[in-house]
């Protein structure tokens, strides 16, 4: 525990006060965006309470007792509840951890790696410090090493995930990881998962992803019902909210959503350029890439992150109704249809962003890359090259964990919607000639 | 590294075992239905006729006294009467008194020629000489696609049953064309058949056949001859058709041993492992409650329905629904064995497995007749090759439904599956590649595929049929222990399915795959019986349709995504994925809160 000498009281203090500044001024501009639908007030409440009340996760609390941390999306949320433990997202965008992280963590990596870092050290947020155990997938060159440089401060549990996930022999090096991974979890919690158990995960996630499948039917409606970044801000939510209240405030959302449908309530033109969002993690509070979208007159048609939707997507399919069938069935769920870079060969996130290009008619793509991480701007390259073709415009923005760079960024941001516009205006008007 | 080398060691043994053996399956029974000279008997044996049987002569074996009985006069005597049997090479020999054993190569067709009498059958007044025969067709394998003449020089007119419903009638070893044939039934009614110009009497149901019929014939006004023709009966829960179920019992009881061992041996296996030693402290093996996904699909339901309508059609369908008549002349590929003469449509794998008699059908006698029924058997089956494919194998294949069921057997038990990674199921091509090998050339070489096969055992023992079985018997056990852990197990292997799936290009049915909406997610891998990898990776065509694929809809149904996946008739899509359908199992109850959903313990 030596990580903890450096920091003092009044550092504590002074980061408290500036953290929940950020966090407090990101989440009023999220919330004065136009078409702030009601039912998103819980979403918003949850990302306040963890970040500017500093509340306790437990609080009010009765079925889950524990926490347990996680830091990539490969980590089988079904096999946390399943041993009666909630999970929390601990991937953060808090700007003052980040500055906090930057002394442990080489200038070169990742901003996102070092605010988790900073909160690691700093220990005041009571989301992060209430987790017993962190399972830490090993994914991008950042993430593994954070995973060593945590285990001072924290309880971390490395899992293994494998680069290829074409061959049978891969998926079962992770089956064999969360295999693994269960009896630590048995120990921690100190109940035992079970068929039966693993089973009501399956049930908790799954009503949490079938909301979520029909709030992306409404997401795709054009002209827009809610704007890009409510959407963020529900879906980091989901990061800190244990998956029984997210299905019950999503599916008040879905109504809300329903009845705006019928009312033809939109919240934007029918003409704004709707854009979608890729790369790097966007995680709260630094969502300024979205907020300058839609602040800048585009909508945030669709997003493409791991801290977005991909999270949450894809469903879990059993197979074999059995303990090694649903074990298998996350070993699969986990890996294969997941797009992150830290994979060998890609080549799907390219075909699932096309997919949902066409089905959310994007019309840009704005391609975040955090400073440092490699692994989504190698893949940037190829991404311009197939977007090229399919003629739909791209834009690779560099961003870090500070207010430096946003208004370099506003200007790139709404020269590329203005763009989008021309191109709109000239096809139109190429239309009727 | 180790273990590859130990997987294609294995590999090869059981592939060199298997091209090995099949020339040794008669050395492996594992079945006998007795046939013993002492069990066969006639009028004039001491005090054994059955009180129930009114006739004279009658011919029984083994341990049941299955009967056989002629609407004879009495007061014929043994010493009166010459016993011709028939071995399986097609030679006939006379069989002396009761004391004379049947020969081991038996096939267990019988004719007793009868003392000749005078009687006047027309009643014009003058007596006629009429010569007596009674002709038997019994015992285990009754089936023989060839017919089975005699061809004895002693008996000049002889009716031989041939492809499941006609009579074929032979007069001094030539075929009788264009002749009046009196035929009497059972129950004693009389009618007039005129053969056709293949020697045929056409228009006997098998039910008349079975229930055993008497024909005479009269060449000139001085002679008759009359046969009186049994083909041996098999009614439903009589104490034969149970004893038909022997073998099936035995080789379930096989594989319920084989099973448990299976079971056991992964148990001690899963301790060692450090992955999986959490999971065999408690788990392994026999363990409460499994997942149940709450989605309803019409689709699969359909599938189940047809699955058990074929097999009840290629079991019983034969006897039940259609008086006994099968539509011999239409060959549906389905694994279902055509020794069980009940089924409602010819199978091709009798004819597949055996190509130099596919154009002997009927011997060498009708070269014309042959023709055109090879012909329709090539042309019906390729049709169903080419238009159906194997999507017979998903709906139809009574084989198909054994393995379907013994995976859902497996799933009640909540045992673990034994999951076929792709490395498994590369090694298990070669075994596939030597099955087709067998199905297809063993014949040539002078074998009988039938010893081998391991469905030999299965609808012919359910329809009350006896049958031997040899090696293939012992191949039925491995068949269900594998299918029990591993789902389709035989359709990986299965040799016609192979060849089914050849034209999968013009069948009718098409699997697609919408490459765009595909997340490769690999469910639909995982779901797949047959582990089609080409299903999750492919990403630019349409028509993901292997070989191997079964159409079994299982794919679609555990597909989350909208329309990836979708079958198609024709073009016109009849079962698509969808996520809506995928994840109906957890839509929230209308006041918004979350329930627990459906789980079993």
């Amino acid at each position: 525990m030596a990580g903890r000498i450096h920091t003092n009281e009044r550092q504590r203090e002074l980061f408290i006060k500036k953290s929940t500044r950020v966090a407090r001024s990101y989440l009023n501009r999220a919330k004065a965006l136009p078409g702030l639908p009601d039912a998103t007030n819980p979403f918003f409440d949850a990302l306040e309470d963890v970040y500017i009340e500093l509340k306790d996760l437990s609080e009010g609390e009765s079925k889950y007792k524990k926490s347990i941390g996680t830091l990539c999306v490969m980590v089988p949320s079904e096999l946390i509840y399943a041993a009666k433990a909630r999970p929390v997202r601990l991937c953060s965008g808090s700007y003052t951890a980040y500055s906090i992280g930057d002394d442990y963590i080489p200038r070169d990596a990742c901003p996102l790696v070092k605010a988790v870092m900073g909160f690691g050290q700093i220990q005041a947020l009571p989301a992060f410090d209430q987790c017993s155990l962190i399972v830490a997938p090993v994914t991008c060159d950042c993430k593994k090493k954070l995973a060593g440089a945590l285990e001072t401060v924290k309880n971390i549990v490395p899992v293994h995930v494998p680069p290829l996930k074409r061959e049978d022999a891969d998926i079962e090096i992770f089956l064999r990881e969360l295999y693994r991974l269960v009896p630590i979890l048995e120990e921690e919690t100190g109940e035992k998962i079970t068929a039966r158990s693993l089973a009501e995960g399956i049930c908790i996630v799954g009503k949490a992803q079938y909301e979520m499948s029909r709030f992306l039917k409404y997401r795709k409606h054009d002209p827009a019902l809610v704007q890009g970044t409510h959407v963020m801000a529900v879906m980091n939510a989901y990061s800190y909210m244990p998956a029984e209240r997210w299905t019950t405030c999503m599916h008040r959302l879905n109504l809300e959503m329903e009845s705006r449908l019928q009312k033809q309530q939109f919240v934007g033109k029918a003409k704004q350029p709707r854009i979608l969002v890729t790369g790097s993690p966007i995680a709260f509070p630094n969502i300024k890439i979205p907020l300058l979208i839609e602040e800048m007159g585009g909508i945030l048609a669709a997003d493409e992150t791991c801290m977005g939707e991909r999270g949450l997507y894809d469903p879990v399919s059993v197979i074999d109704p059995g303990f090694d069938g649903m074990m298998r069935a996350f070993a699969s769920r986990y890996t294969k249809p997941c797009t992150c870079p830290v994979f060998v060969d890609n080549s799907q996130r390219i075909y699932r962003i096309k997919q949902m290009v066409r089905e959310h008619k994007v019309q840009g793509i704005v391609y975040h890359v955090l400073r440092g991480c490699l692994v989504y701007d190698y893949e940037y390259q190829i991404m311009e090259e197939e977007f090229g073709k399919m003629d739909i415009p791209i834009i690779r923005v560099e961003s870090d964990y500070n207010e430096e760079d946003v208004e370099q960024l506003r200007i790139r941001i709404e020269a590329f919607i203005e763009l989008i516009k021309l191109k709109e205006y000239a096809k139109h008007k190429k239309g009727r000639r | 590294m180790k273990v590859r080398k130990t997987g294609v060691v294995i590999v090869c043994a059981v592939c060199t075992f298997l091209m090995v053996s099949a020339f040794f399956a008669k050395s492996f029974v594992l079945y006998d239905f007795h046939m013993e000279a002492s069990d066969y008997e006639y009028s004039g044996a001491k005090g054994a006729k059955p009180p129930s049987v009114e006739t004279n002569v009658w011919f029984s074996y083994g341990q049941s006294g299955r009967l056989l009985q002629y609407g004879l006069d009495s007061g014929i005597r043994a010493e009166d009467m010459t016993v011709y049997a028939l071995s399986q090479t097609g030679e006939s020999y006379t069989v002396q008194g009761n004391e004379d054993p049947i020969r081991r190569d038996s096939l267990g067709y019988f004719i007793a020629a009868l003392p000749v009498t005078e009687q006047d059958m027309d009643g014009d007044g003058a007596p006629e000489t009429v010569y007596d025969y009674a002709r038997a067709d019994l015992g285990p394998n009754a089936f023989n696609p060839a017919p089975q003449k005699f061809g004895e020089p002693d008996i000049p007119f002889e009716l031989v049953f041939a492809e499941r419903k006609y009579i074929m009638v032979y007069y001094e070893n030539e075929i009788l064309t264009d002749a009046e044939i009196l035929v009497t039934s059972h129950s004693g009614d009389k009618e007039v058949y005129r053969t056709d110009e293949h020697g045929w009497i056409r228009g006997l149901a098998n039910r008349e056949i079975r229930e055993g019929f008497t024909a005479s014939y009269s060449p000139d006004s001085d002679t008759v001859y009359r046969m009186h023709y049994a083909l041996e009966d098999y009614p439903y829960f009589t104490e034969h058709f149970f004893a038909a179920h022997i073998p099936l019992l035995i080789i379930f009881l096989l594989a319920g041993i084989g099973m448990i061992a299976v079971c056991l041996i992964r148990n001690q296996l899963a301790k060692k492992d450090p992955a999986y030693a959490v999971y065999s402290r408690e788990r392994v093996g026999i363990y409460s409650g499994t997942w149940k996904q709450k989605t309803n699909s019409k689709f699969l339901f359909i599938r189940w329905l047809c699955l058990f309508t074929g097999m009840f059609l290629w079991t019983y369908g034969g006897k039940l629904i259609h008086q006994g008549q099968v539509l011999n002349e239409i060959s549906i590929p389905v694994f279902s064995c055509p020794f069980n003469l009940d089924q409602v449509a010819e199978v091709p794998c009798y004819y597949l497995a055996h190509l130099p008699s596919l154009f002997h059908r009927f011997g060498d006698d009708f070269p014309v007749r042959n023709m055109v029924y090879g012909v329709m058997f090539l042309a019906t089956t390729l049709f169903c090759f080419i238009f159906l494919g194997r999507i017979l194998c998903g709906f139809l294949c009574p084989a198909g439904l054994i393995q379907d069921l013994m995976d859902k057997l497996r799933q009640l038990l909540h045992i673990r599956p034994i999951v076929v990674t792709d490395k498994l199921n590369r090694l298990l091509q070669p075994v596939k590649w030597v099955w087709i090998i067998l199905f297809l050339g063993f014949a040539f070489t002078g074998g009988d595929f039938c010893d081998i096969c391991p469905l030999k055992g299965f609808t012919t023992a359910q329809g009350g049929y006896w049958t031997n079985l040899y090696l293939g018997g012992f191949f039925a056990v491995v068949m269900l222990i594998g299918s029990f852990f591993i789902k389709r197990f035989w359709c990986i292997i299965c040799p016609m399915g192979y060849l089914m799936g050849l034209f999968k290009r013009f069948n009718l049915f098409q699997l697609k795959k919408d490459c765009t909406a595909c997340t490769e997610c690999g469910a639909c891998y995982h779901a797949c019986p047959m582990r089609i990898k080409s299903i999750y990776t492919e990403r630019e065509e349409e028509h993901v349709q292997t070989v191997d694929c079964l159409m079994c809809g299982e794919c679609i149904h555990k597909c989350p995504e909208d329309h990836a996946l979708s079958m198609t008739l024709c073009g016109k899509t009849v079962f698509q994925s969808s996520r809506q359908t995928f994840l109906s199992g957890y839509a929230a109850t209308e006041n918004g809160t979350a329930e627990i959903g459906e789980r079993e313990d």
